[in-house]
């Protein structure tokens, strides 16, 4: 497979675009990463980002992709980036970064390296697809990696030995990847339509594959788009016009709305690990709503903001929410709650499993117990692997579970009185607020560090504790 | 739908603009943040709170600070209306009075109304929080004109030598929030330097939507905050380890630059007295002031300082002009300086632990009986 990007007839504008989008790809991670206390890696981080993205392109692309001058030029720009982010180390008062970059001739080591794997994975690429296990397994085990507390405390224990700084001191936080998680969703989902051949996957220019993985407006919290579908935007004739732009500002300014006025004053008052232990009488109640509001708002917010950005840029990234709050069942909300992850797993861990499961010829219903079991228990771990989170996601499971076999019993009664359309909107109505109180009364999980303490917000809202 | 063309686009900007210079001129012209101030959800959907709203992190403290003062008052208990067999006595004063480090109810105002006291006639005394950090004269006066207004029928004023001194009177927030309260001040009879660019308020910009964003944006998180108020009966956070009072002292005998020699220069504040009887006599209402307690540290330097913030030298010289001014006004004056032990101080040489809070109580009571017997006689 050759690696040209086969772009339409790509005008002035478009190449600037394209570049100065290429550039804040690479650079945009590196001025956001959060400081880490552990020497250097603020840097390194979004090295191994990007580095992540080259290895990847490599695996799919294979060394004859290097024959391609725009190969090359993508590479030496990409290095370039890196090298004025790291020589900023010697004018401090023109850098943007977060930390002290390290000494350019590490940086350049570490260029040099990730060239050497890049090369490896290149190397290993063969027709046969077997291979793409081994980023599909890296991504996948720094995934587990950096979710689990206890690996990431490890993990910062040696690093902090490798540069003879305090093991004492070590914790999971020190090892903050930002946007690890993202780019990891739209790799794998690259790595495995290739490997399943689900999707027909056109080649893609190491230079727009880097802008895709790392789209500046979508790379801290999504949407995850497809490369498919992101690529066939961006490769579409494109130039600035005023409805385009009317609309992408007006999405970003509801997006403000939504993040700065609303999420942010919800949160002085939404339900947290402190006041859940302050908190008392049906106030409570007042607590864990504010609380539902604000994760509405504050990550509505964002994809706002990231999808008017992409708007403007001539990417539609896809919706990430729409009404999840005003849907009358739980998996409606789930079909409108954070779409593109939950298409994620539904396309690559949902979908596949029961496939497999009815090749084994499960019962049906055994068959949507575990898969929605697995599925909510994945998703709830992406967030992190603590006891919370995974109460959370068995709180969902079983709430999906009682629902689908609720509708499907529903389907098998012959009409009653209650299905008249008359009845409709009243049972619309019941059906929302059941499912939001449900969706609301799950956030407590997830808004709280500790069962003891979710238990005590649940206490406190039943009227059993004070 | 009409296909939007860079002619519409143009239009729709052009309007908007004009429509957004005309509501910030408005705002600017009819300056509405005393009235926004005025509107609470306090004592209506949430409790009135026990003290005025002061915070420096509203995620940990469930409070922030607001400059407003119609805010300050519309979100306070002491805005309900007082009940017939009511004695309301307001208590204005620094930090130590607000209560840092201190719970609602361990505060010299929690501990006052938890001893249930009643007047000579049998009305029930209620004791109303009216500190705010931190040290200034000027704005306790300025709390003291508007405290009128809620019909106290005595007031107590808590001093101490800090909240005099003449520099550090422009620093406070509610001055330069409320230059026109603190004008009313300086025109009682306080030389306030009120050609100081903090007390001179904003100018057109300033006064304007967005120059006030800010103001605005605080009004609106304290009704928000009103509901952790109602949830958790927490206005600050308790939790944290608090900073160590300074024991050993550094060897100087100065309080900002002011030495006992300056007392009675313009260094010191002393016509704050003078303003503050003048504006309770004019209302008839009986006044009680207190020099509150300070701490004696020990540690190093000791034999120059009492504390951190006080030189010896220099805080017993203001005791003595304390004494013989309130003398020469006819107020009682209740100076219980050296009332707590170092046991009962918390992280500042006024602050005190709950303990320090209810010995001051104690003998603020029996001050007050005195002052009350007199005042119905």
């Amino acid at each position: 497979m050759t690696a040209s990007a086969t772009p339409l007839q790509t005008s002035r504008v478009m190449q600037i675009r394209n570049g100065l989008a290429f550039a804040a790809a690479i650079a945009f991670p590196f001025l956001l990463q959060p400081v880490s206390p552990i020497r250097n890696l603020t840097f390194w981080l979004p090295l191994a980002s990007l580095g992540l993205v080259v290895l990847v392109w490599f695996s799919l692309h294979g060394l004859s992709a290097l024959r391609e001058a725009a190969t090359r030029r993508a590479l030496i720009a990409a290095a370039l980036v890196v090298a004025a982010l790291a020589v900023t180390r010697f004018l401090p008062a023109l850098s943007l970064l977060p930390a002290r970059p390290p000494d350019p001739l590490l940086v350049a080591v570490a260029l040099t390296l990730l060239a050497g794997l890049g090369a490896l994975a290149a190397r290993l690429s063969t027709a046969a697809t077997r291979v793409l296990w081994l980023p599909v397994a890296l991504l996948l085990v720094l995934f587990i990696l950096l979710k689990a507390e206890v690996l990431a405390a490890l993990i910062s224990a040696g690093l902090r030995a490798l540069g003879a700084q305090d093991l004492a001191q070590a914790s999971a936080s020190d090892v903050n990847w930002l946007g690890y998680s993202y780019l990891a969703f739209r790799l794998l989902a690259v790595l495995r339509d290739r490997m399943t051949g689900a999707r027909t996957l056109r080649p893609y220019g190491l230079a727009e594959f880097v802008v895709f993985a790392l789209f500046t407006p979508a790379f801290l919290s999504g949407p995850i788009d497809r490369a498919d579908r992101f690529l066939k935007d961006w490769r579409a004739p494109w130039r600035p016009n005023v409805a385009d732009l009317g609309e992408s500002a007006r999405r970003i300014l509801i997006g403000l709305v939504k993040k700065l006025a609303l999420a942010d004053t919800l949160a002085l008052v939404a339900l947290n690990g402190d006041n859940a232990l302050h908190a008392h009488g049906l106030w409570m109640w007042l607590l864990v709503y504010a609380y539902a509001l604000r994760i509405y708002f504050d990550f509505g917010g964002y994809s706002d903001i990231a999808i008017g950005i992409g708007r403007a840029l001539g990417v539609r990234l896809p919706e990430n929410f729409e009404r999840p709050y005003l849907k009358p069942n739980l998996t409606q909300f789930w079909n409108s709650w954070h779409m593109s992850l939950s298409q994620w797993f539904r396309g690559y861990w949902f979908n596949p499993l029961t496939r497999a499961l009815r090749l084994r010829d499960w019962q049906p219903m055994q068959i949507v117990a575990v898969g929605q079991a697995s599925t909510m228990m994945l998703i709830a771990l992406w967030h992190g692997v603590t006891a919370n989170f995974a109460l959370w996601g068995a709180w969902h499971a079983v709430g999906l579970f009682v629902h689908n076999r609720f509708a499907d019993a529903l389907k098998a009664r012959p009409q009653s009185g209650l299905l008249d359309p008359r009845w409709t909107k009243l049972r619309h109505l019941v059906g929302v607020l059941i499912t939001f109180h449900f969706v609301a009364l799950g956030w407590v999980w997830f808004a709280t560090p500790m069962p003891a303490s979710a238990l005590r917000v649940f206490g406190a809202l039943l009227g059993v504790t004070r | 739908m009409r296909p939007v063309t860079g002619g519409i686009a143009i239009r729709v900007l052009g309007r908007a603009l004009v429509f957004f210079v005309i509501l910030n001129l408005a705002f600017a012209v009819l300056q509405p943040l005393p009235w926004l101030g005025s509107l609470s959800l306090y004592g209506r959907v949430f409790p009135a709170r026990e003290r005025f709203p002061f915070g420096d992190d509203p995620a940990r403290d469930y409070n922030l600070v607001v400059g407003n003062l119609d805010a300050l008052f519309a979100s306070h208990a002491l805005a309900a209306p007082k009940a017939a067999d009511e004695y309301r006595i307001v208590v204005l004063g620094d930090s130590s009075v607000w209560g840092v480090l201190l719970a609602p109810a361990d505060t010299l105002t929690g501990k006052l109304n938890a001893m249930a006291l009643r007047a000579p006639d049998g009305r029930r005394v209620r004791f109303y929080n009216l500190g705010y950090p931190d040290f200034s004269v000027a704005k306790d006066l300025m709390l003291m004109r508007r405290a009128l207004a809620y019909h106290p029928d005595l007031i107590v004023w808590a001093v101490t030598l800090h909240a005099f001194v003449a520099e550090r009177q422009p620093e406070h927030v509610l001055l330069q929030d409320n230059p026109a309260d603190a004008r009313a001040v300086a025109g009682l009879g306080l030389p306030l330097a009120l050609n100081d660019a903090r007390l001179a308020g904003p100018d057109l910009w300033g006064r304007t939507l967005v120059g006030q964003r800010r103001p605005i944006a605080d009004l609106m998180r304290l009704q928000v905050l009103g509901a952790m108020w109602a949830a958790t009966g927490i206005d600050q956070d308790l939790s944290g380890p608090a900073e160590r009072l300074t024991i050993d002292l550094e060897p100087n005998e100065t309080l900002r630059g002011v030495t006992s020699a300056d007392l009675e220069g313009g260094e010191v504040l002393w016509s704050a007295l003078d303003v503050g009887v003048k504006i309770v006599r004019e209302a008839d209402v009986p006044l009680l002031i207190i020099n509150e307690p300070t701490a004696t540290t020990g540690g190093a330097n000791s034999d120059l300082r009492y504390n951190a913030f006080y030189p010896r030298r220099a805080y017993d010289r203001y005791r003595a002009v304390l004494t013989r001014r309130t003398g020469e006004l006819g107020v009682p004056l209740l100076d219980v300086w050296d009332l707590s032990p170092l046991a009962e101080y918390t992280n500042s040489p006024v602050h005190l632990n709950p303990a320090g809070s209810a010995r001051l109580a104690a003998a603020t009571a029996d001050a007050l009986a005195r002052v009350m017997a007199a005042g119905r006689r």
